[in-house]
């Protein structure tokens, strides 16, 4: 694939995987970092990516699994610190600032969810796209995708509401 | 929307068969002030979603990007075909674990030869990852290279690769990179000698300064007719001429 086949057919997609960057890292520095590093990733593949029919779906694979990969890194960092009693001064994420109590509690769920249960409540609710689409993408049967939607509504109104009771016995 | 119509909708939507159409309308209805208390986990949870919706790239992602990969590097030698950044990480784990048996080896065995044949094999490998990732195409890599070259031992194939690197990567920060290195082998006439070159033909002013700074304090006669060329520059700061005219001094007398 040659710079302008790649910038008429990628470059359109980088708000999405933007998007998709700021969902999973909630800051929007690391996601410009993760976004940049998967359409780098996308070039990279040269002939090979011309191959792959949906570029949307290719391009949050790897992001996906480049912030798998930049966790499992930080974690261990973290780790190291703690072992080494570096205090740990971590602010809050851009996200974090912009977030209401009740749109914490959700973040936090959310969080709690598989990377591919949270893509699926993503590409639903962020970018709005269609059970076809949404298969396509995560590569499993729409009537999957309808079903796990379901559940994990259920499961966030479920657990958000449990949250709450708790808090307001507590108050 | 009326609250028995916002509610049906509330009820298609945990059920997983509203429209995309259905949840803009169920949102909408959402932003309102008095809604009942059964729709405010689904409130949470809309208002949650919106923030991202809004969300753009910055500019400075697409500039980033084109600049990333107008630097790119065409695919050279052989050595990058037969690793891939795979290869690289394996050689990495591979390294890191003959360090560490190394070590094991050193403090608990009195077996030298065995720890020799180790230390030279992780030589070896350490030499190839700088080979290869003096190859790649993102800056980081490529300075990572520079710098494990530097602490390799004389190295005709590493040598080589420095030289080609201060000659001709296209980032300057690398170019003197690779110049701090090449400098640990100025015993080495070709080393000296490329060096010479590269004063008169760089374009980077940062990287011929490095380059004279070294001269001068390696005192490198050959590099005389080109040092007093870079001070009849007009546009030189006052400064750096001072400097460099003291050095032609100090190379000219020997003092």
């Amino acid at each position: 694939m040659d710079i302008e086949q790649f910038k008429s057919v990628v470059l359109p997609l980088q708000n999405q995987f933007y998007r998709y960057a700021f969902w999973l890292t909630k800051d929007s520095d690391d996601a410009e970092d993760l976004a940049q590093e998967t359409m780098i990733r996308m070039w990279n593949m040269g002939a090979k990516l011309g191959k792959y029919q949906n570029f949307l779906a290719l391009g949050n694979r790897i992001t996906k699994n480049l912030f798998i990969d930049n966790q499992r890194k930080r974690s261990r960092e973290t780790a190291l610190a703690d072992d080494l009693e570096i205090i740990d001064n971590h602010s809050a994420s851009d996200l974090q600032l912009m977030l209401s109590e009740g749109e914490r509690t959700i973040s936090e769920l959310i969080e709690r969810l598989s990377p591919v249960q949270q893509e699926i409540l993503y590409l639903r609710n962020v970018e709005q796209k269609s059970i076809k689409e949404i298969a396509e993408i995560v590569r499993m049967k729409p009537n999957t995708i309808e079903v796990t939607l379901s559940r994990l509504r259920r499961n966030l109104r479920e657990q958000y509401l449990k949250i709450q009771n708790y808090e307001n016995r507590g108050s | 929307m009326k609250t028995e119509e916002a509610k049906a909708l509330l009820e298609k939507y945990y059920a997983g068969t509203s429209s995309v159409e259905e949840e803009s309308q169920l949102e909408a209805y959402l932003q309102k002030p008095d809604i009942p208390e059964e729709f405010y986990a689904a409130r949470e949870e809309f208002f949650y979603y919106g923030k991202f919706r809004n969300e753009e790239a910055p500019l400075s992602l697409e500039t980033k990007l084109l600049d990333e990969i107008a630097t790119k590097r065409k695919p050279g030698g052989k050595i990058l075909n037969w690793f891939s950044p795979t290869g690289i990480a394996a050689a990495i784990a591979f390294l890191v674990v003959g360090f560490g048996i190394g070590r094991f080896s050193i403090e608990d065995s009195k077996e030298p030869t065995e720890v020799d044949a180790l230390r030279e094999e992780v030589a070896h490998i350490k030499q190839i990852m700088a080979l290869s990732l003096l190859e790649q195409n993102s800056v980081h890599d490529r300075l990572k290279a520079v710098a494990m070259a530097a602490d390799l031992d004389t190295n005709q194939d590493i040598i080589t690769a420095l030289i080609k690197t201060m000659n001709t990567d296209s980032n300057v920060n690398i170019r003197l990179a690779s110049i701090e290195a090449l400098s640990k082998f100025l015993d080495q006439d070709v080393v000296v000698q490329s060096m010479i070159d590269a004063l008169a033909k760089q374009q980077s002013l940062p990287v011929r300064l490095e380059l004279a700074r070294i001269m001068i304090a390696n005192r490198e006669k050959a590099s005389l007719p080109i040092l007093e060329e870079i001070i009849k520059d007009g546009s030189l700061d006052a400064q750096v001429k001072e400097d460099i005219t003291k050095g032609i001094q100090t190379i000219t007398t020997g003092i």
